[in-house]
């Protein structure tokens, strides 16, 4: 495998984590839309990772390209947004920005990656993740005033 | 009485190159009883710097300290060399001599409510933005002021000012915007480049250099108001600018105060750093040179000195002209400043969980209570920028501990942040850095004018935020006004147009009466959250700039008064039944204290804005602990006293 590298896990692995941690068993409406999120078993067989808004007023489907993400290389992503109903969301990328960030050190990527549409689904390239450690990817949509996000963790290395 | 220096005019030319202050002294020398020191001292001093005529000679050594100020915002010097200083807190006008001995001081209330700005040229320029207007004050009658600007259509609210040879240029920093006047043109600038315009120059030619603290940038605009470039950049490295407040232009040098940087930019017209004056004080109110959130700046007209204002220290400090050619690298210890504990000024407590603002990085820190000694930094989140997850200015903050919310705004982006923390509050104590996922933003700025069916003029700048029953209760700065947004993000009311002149906090108390803080008015007003009818006012003689509010469970009012340096309380029959604090750094001290909050024992977090901490009391006022920097904890903690073995008695 290029650089010993590879994705342990995906949004839910650490949703549990921060949540199993937790032992809370009243589920706010956060953890709600966490489980209900695709099993992270699934994630790690299939190129498609799932993730709901964390407002939930979309949905998210992404590709990673290569999979699994390598380290300090450069990878692209394809993505789509869907309506709660699982249809396609029709918007123009200037409603769309898509970024990634280390939150445990405070930083983001050393690339800015460029986004294009084609047939439904946005290309976004080029992304890198030049450090080892847990990244999230996020996709924000902005609809009237209103900005909500998606978001996805991997744990690179 | 002349305003304008107390001396008949002289028009002084440039310093010509190798002219220097021909005494640099410290007035310590003069504070003994020594006579026969001071013309000792200057023989001495003046001898070498006399031999040297001819050097080159740079601003930036320190002169002398011009202390007790009561928020010192803007300052100029008159063509004579006297200075104009504007105290905000104290609502006045002070008139230094070159030596720094006051002079005239002219009172508030009449012609101006809060003056904001001041520029010396024919005339004396004063802003007033709690009335939006700018007045030209006449030289022997100040009384008789001219209404030079008057908002709202027009601008805002008017901020700092610089004038010369008729022309006066008047920055607008909540509209985004600077107007130049020059007799009956008026020219409006930079209304699509510039965020939050907070000082603004002439040069001699004419054109415009304009700080711009949201951007970190500085702007210049030529005489027929085009732009025509800038430079600068985030950062706290030299040559970057990390709140660029105050700007000064001089014999094409251009003097920046770096407000977050803590120190004086001064580049070349093209941008080039050539050096910087100044550095982070390390202990309290530190100065002689070393620098404390400096906000604004002056360079007299012959060149040879510069006045820097520190609002939060109340001071003003002189530098005069240095031997040598101006420096290429900082002569001065340290170049890079540190974040440090600089909280506020927000903070809200809910259950065992503190929100509290983190101004030099942008961000907002969690804090754990439970440990009695301290409270434990669970996660921080947030940093500079632009997109979703980071601001330019976070300033309101709401924490709900049932969902594990946190509501930020950002008012010089005019957005409102929704935040989940996913830390369960009763795990074990431990950090969690990634632990802030962003739900929504909310662009305030794209909100209908017509908000709850009343007009707004300006783009919305949230600084304060409150939420009760699914309503979150947001202060607009720019409009004066309480914006009241329903769970979809509409905006369904606003309260207080009208009644508010500069609200500064907000919150409910248990009989569901919305109190604000005015600031400028002195007061907290109590309004209906559903009529928007006042209820009752709290404080009015007693307070002077009213700042962050809170209340307990009992119905008391606690309020934050920053310019007394104390807490006032207020029982739920509005009578004022306590005051805690006095001016200092003992366990009693308090300086510029804003935000205050309650925690679920009931004692009152104040944040200890220029103390740099945060100061814990009992309901009844007594001291419990501090937190925040060691230096000025200290002196507020008992000492500690250890026995032969090294244990804590």
């Amino acid at each position: 495998m290029r650089h010993s590298t590879r994705i342990l896990s995906a949004c839910l692995v650490l949703n549990c984590l921060w949540f199993g941690a937790c032992n809370d068993k009243q589920q706010d409406p956060q953890e709600q839309h966490s489980a209900r999120q695709t099993p992270a078993d699934e994630i790690q067989g299939s190129p498609t990772l799932k993730a709901d808004a964390n407002a939930q007023g979309f949905q998210l489907e992404l590709i990673t390209s290569p999979h699994p993400i390598p380290l300090n290389e450069d990878f692209s992503l394809r993505f789509r947004l869907l309506d709660a109903s699982g249809q396609p969301l029709d918007d123009s990328l200037e409603h769309i920005a898509l970024d990634a960030d280390m939150p445990e050190h405070g930083h983001g990527m050393k690339v800015a990656p460029v986004l294009s549409q084609d047939e439904g689904w946005i290309e976004a390239t080029p992304l890198l993740f030049h450090m080892p450690g847990i990244w999230e990817i996020y996709v924000d949509h902005t609809q009237g005033h209103v900005t909500e996000r998606a978001q996805l963790s991997f744990r690179v290395f | 009485m002349n305003l304008l220096g107390g001396r008949p005019w002289t028009l002084v030319g440039p310093l010509s190159k190798g002219t220097i202050e021909s005494v640099i002294l410290s007035p310590v020398l003069f504070s003994r009883a020594r006579p026969w020191l001071p013309p000792l001292t200057g023989v001495l001093l003046t001898l070498p710097v006399l031999a040297q005529a001819g050097e080159e000679t740079h601003l930036g050594a320190w002169l002398h300290t011009i202390s007790n100020l009561e928020g010192p915002v803007a300052l100029d010097f008159t063509p004579s060399g006297s200075l104009w200083v504007v105290e905000a807190d104290g609502g006045r006008l002070s008139l230094f001599s070159s030596s720094g001995t006051l002079g005239t001081r002219l009172e508030s209330k009449t012609p101006w409510l809060a003056p904001m700005g001041v520029a010396a040229d024919t005339r004396l320029y004063v802003s007033d933005p709690a009335r939006r207007r700018v007045m030209a004050i006449g030289v022997d009658a100040w009384r008789d002021a001219d209404t030079v600007l008057q908002g709202p259509e027009g601008f805002c609210q008017p901020g700092a000012l610089d004038a010369r040879e008729g022309r006066l240029v008047v920055t607008d920093p909540l509209g985004g915007r600077v107007i130049l006047l020059h007799g009956s043109k008026r020219l409006e600038l930079g209304a699509d480049l510039l965020s939050e315009p907070t000082g603004a120059c002439l040069d001699d030619e004419g054109g415009i250099w304009i700080s711009d603290a949201a951007r970190a940038r500085v702007e210049h605009f030529d005489p027929d108001g085009n732009h025509a470039g800038g430079f600068g950049d985030y950062g706290a490295f030299r040559g970057l600018l990390a709140a660029p407040s105050g700007i000064a232009w001089w014999n094409h040098r251009i003097f920046v105060a770096d407000r977050d940087n803590h120190r004086i930019s001064v580049h070349t017209e093209a941008g080039d750093l050539l050096y910087t004056v100044g550095m982070h004080a390390i202990w309290p109110r530190e100065g002689e040179g070393l620098l404390h959130y400096p906000s604004a700046l002056a360079v007299s007209h012959d060149g040879t000195r510069m006045a820097v204002a520190e609002p939060l220290d109340g001071r003003v400090q002189v530098f005069s002209r240095a031997m040598g050619a101006e420096p290429t690298i900082d002569p001065l210890r340290r170049t890079t400043p540190q974040a440090a504990a600089h909280y506020g000024p927000a903070i809200r407590a809910a259950g065992n969980w503190m929100l509290l603002v983190e101004p030099e990085t942008q961000s907002v820190l969690l804090h754990d209570r439970r440990r009695e000694e301290a409270p434990i930094e669970l996660t921080s989140f947030g940093r500079r920028g632009h997109v979703l997850g980071r601001w330019a200015h976070p300033s309101g903050i709401w924490l709900d501990m049932e969902t594990r919310m946190a509501w930020i705004t950002d008012p010089s982006a005019g957005i409102m942040d929704q935040v989940l923390l996913r830390i369960d509050p009763k795990a074990p104590l431990n950090q969690h850095l990634g632990a802030a996922a962003w739900i929504r933003r909310m662009d305030l700025r794209a909100l209908d004018r017509e908000l709850g069916g009343i007009s707004v003029f300006h783009d919305p700048r949230p600084t304060a935020i409150c939420r009760r029953e699914d309503k979150t209760y947001v202060i607009d700065e720019a409009n004066r006004c309480v914006l009241v947004i329903d769970q979809a993000g509409n905006c369904i009311k606003v309260l207080g147009a009208g009644v508010l002149l500069r609200p500064m906090d907000l919150c409910f108390d248990p009989a569901g009466t919305l109190w604000i803080s005015d600031a400028w008015q002195g007061r907290i007003v109590g309004l209906d959250p559903v009529s928007g009818k006042i209820r009752g006012n709290r404080g009015l003689g007693a307070l002077r700039r009213p700042d962050g509010v809170c209340s307990d469970a009992e119905g008391r009012l606690f309020v934050s008064d920053r310019a007394a340096n104390r807490v006032l309380r207020f029982d739920s029959y509005g009578t004022l039944d306590l005051s805690i604090g006095t001016e200092g750094l003992g366990p009693e001290g308090l300086l510029g204290p804003r935000g205050v909050s309650i925690g679920q024992n009931g004692n009152l977090t104040v944040v200890d804005h220029s103390n740099h901490r945060c100061m814990v009391f009992t309901p009844d006022g007594e001291f419990v602990r501090a937190y925040g920097s060691k230096l000025h904890v200290r002196p507020a903690m008992k000492p500690e006293i250890y026995d032969e073995q090294g244990k804590k008695r």
